[in-house]
């Protein structure tokens, strides 16, 4: 998995290439968990690039989560393929996370 | 269309515990569905559940750090015009472990009550036909069959 990050206008934009799986894990843990470090973080994950997310992946994106609500943060993940939507409804993260289209919608879910 | 077109391909592997070996083996099952005509999307989600079957052996059949953890990946690989089928079982000497009989993780819960635990095998158990498990002479033997059809030409 590769993970390009960019920081503008208090918004992370994490995006995201490869797989989101059992390999991944530290490399996205340490990406990802660490841009909650800030007070209010706001965070974007792209996910148009992965090819799929397992239980390991999930997983991470939970905590991300846990860590936005924690620290009155925002997430919101946007451009998710079909497998990677799959998993998600099966696991009930597309009930409880943040998820639009695209871009634009994302930084509007986080209040951008 | 025919039985003649079905092709059967059969891919045995004895896997180690640690992340290289699990990710050689998820390779080989990688080629080999995509030999078998599937296209990348079908393969990714063929890959969950194969992942989360052998990692969830590799982790907890046995102690931490026992070795030497050796179990069998077996997979039948069939291709038949209207799709692909595969079935995949893991067989272990770990200790007794079911996993068809794991409770349901709420999925309906929120984010901040949710535990990061159980989904591996909510989702084997979500994205195949049918699932079988069995404990003979001391051995787990857990097989699925997954199944995709063909993307309409």
């Amino acid at each position: 998995m590769d993970i390009y990050t960019q920081a503008t206008d208090g918004v992370v934009l994490h995006r995201l290439k490869g797989r989101l799986d059992n390999n991944a894990t530290v490399k996205a843990e340490g990406a990802i968990l660490g841009s909650f470090a800030g007070p209010a973080p706001r965070v974007i994950l792209d996910m148009r690039d992965v090819a799929y997310v397992s239980s390991a992946g999930l997983r991470v994106v939970l905590m991300a989560a846990k860590r936005a609500k924690a620290s009155d943060g925002r997430l919101a993940l946007f451009g998710l393929p079909a497998a990677v939507q799959e998993v998600f409804d099966i696991s009930g993260f597309s009930k409880v996370l943040s998820i639009g289209a695209d871009e634009e919608d994302a930084r509007r879910l986080i209040g951008a | 269309m025919t039985s003649d077109e079905t092709a059967t391909r059969r891919l045995d592997f004895a896997c180690a515990r640690d992340d290289a070996a699990i990710a050689a083996v998820l390779a080989r099952l990688e080629e080999a569905l995509a030999d078998a005509g599937c296209t990348p999307g079908a393969c990714a989600a063929f890959l969950v559940v194969a992942e989360e079957m052998v990692t969830n052996v590799a982790r907890y059949a046995w102690p931490a750090g026992a070795v030497p953890g050796i179990f069998t990946v077996s997979t039948v690989v069939t291709r038949r015009d209207d799709g692909v089928e595969v079935e995949l079982a893991t067989e272990d000497d770990g200790i007794p472990f079911d996993p068809t009989a794991r409770p349901v993780p709420d999925t309906d819960a929120s984010v901040e009550e949710r535990t990061v635990g159980g989904l591996g095998i909510h989702l084997v158990m979500q994205m195949t036909e049918w699932q079988r498990y069995s404990r003979d002479d001391g051995r787990n033997r857990f097989a699925v069959l997954w199944r995709r059809a063909a993307p309409p030409s």
